[in-house]
């Protein structure tokens, strides 16, 4: 008999609440105001924190995932890379929607074809054809096999994001955080940007968990199908 | 002097709660889904007796 809990009581997920409710919190109004940019600087801490697990989590464990399975055709690793994939999907959502919100207060537009705004939608468009290629094909070891490939083929598309802020001219921002030098922010911003961080990546664990239980349940349902007709 | 644009801000934050919040349901129903559609099929099929009761 197959079981699962429900992503509404995992414990995990209530903690992810928790400690994102406290972030909330400290971030708008424990948190300074940059004299330069006022209260929508704050934004970075959920647009640039969502970015950096969607990219450096996320679709990392979507590409190694992707890779696994086709060395050892695993299909676990498959099932947490369909699971990162999508995961990660709502992260790059709320990147794509608050970063024009930000991008409006500072560069006065919602929108410029740069080369990471591009690339990241570019990416967000990649991943939603990575889901709808899983929902195509019904033979679960070629629906594997396909994705694995296209979930391998959205991973260079991390570096360039990284990188394309040092690689061509560009209205967004340096890195702030991921550079070699020290941080360029105060330490109360950077404590708040840390807990942030961690309390979005205790989401994604719980999101990763629920997603993962799901696709188990599901393949599970099917070969019950398949044994009873 | 510091611009006023809290209302950006505000929005950004609401936005991406309604996002998550709005997986999390999806998740919950799919989840359920499953789960009934399961529960019926472990469920042996009733017999019926041919007078009814």
């Amino acid at each position: 008999m197959i079981r699962s809990v429900s992503p509404a009581r995992d414990p995990l997920l209530g903690v992810a609440v928790l400690a994102i409710a406290a972030v909330y919190v400290r971030a708008l109004a424990f948190t300074p105001i940059e004299a330069r940019q006022g209260a929508a600087q704050k934004i970075m801490y959920v647009h640039a924190t969502s970015a950096f697990i969607a990219l450096y989590v996320a679709f990392v464990l979507l590409a190694v995932c992707s890779l696994l399975y086709l060395w050892l055709k695993d299909e676990k690793l498959d099932r947490v890379a369909e699971s990162a994939a999508e995961v990660g999907l709502v992260f790059t959502t709320v990147v794509l929607v608050t970063g024009p919100l930000w991008g409006k207060t500072i560069w006065g537009a919602w929108w410029t074809w740069d080369a990471r705004l591009t690339a990241t939608l570019f990416l967000w468009f990649l991943i939603v054809a990575y889901l709808l290629l899983r929902g195509a094909v019904e033979e679960r070891g070629r629906r594997a096999r396909y994705s694995a490939v296209l979930g391998i083929l959205a991973a260079p598309l991390v570096p360039f994001i990284h990188l394309s802020v040092y690689l061509f001219r560009t209205l967004h921002p340096m890195p702030i955080l991921l550079k070699p030098s020290a941080p360029s922010m105060p330490s109360e911003m950077v404590v708040t940007f840390v807990a942030s961080f961690l309390a979005f990546a205790l989401l994604f664990i719980a999101l990763l968990r629920a997603r993962y239980r799901i696709a188990t349940l599901r393949d599970a349902l099917a070969d019950h199908e398949e044994a009873h007709g | 002097m510091t611009p006023d644009n809290a209302g950006y801000m505000e929005a950004a934050y609401a936005l991406a709660a309604l996002i998550y919040a709005g997986y999390v349901a999806v998740l919950v129903a799919r989840a359920r889904r499953l789960r009934e559609r399961l529960a019926r099929l472990e469920t042996p099929p009733r017999t019926t007796r041919p007078d009814g009761a």
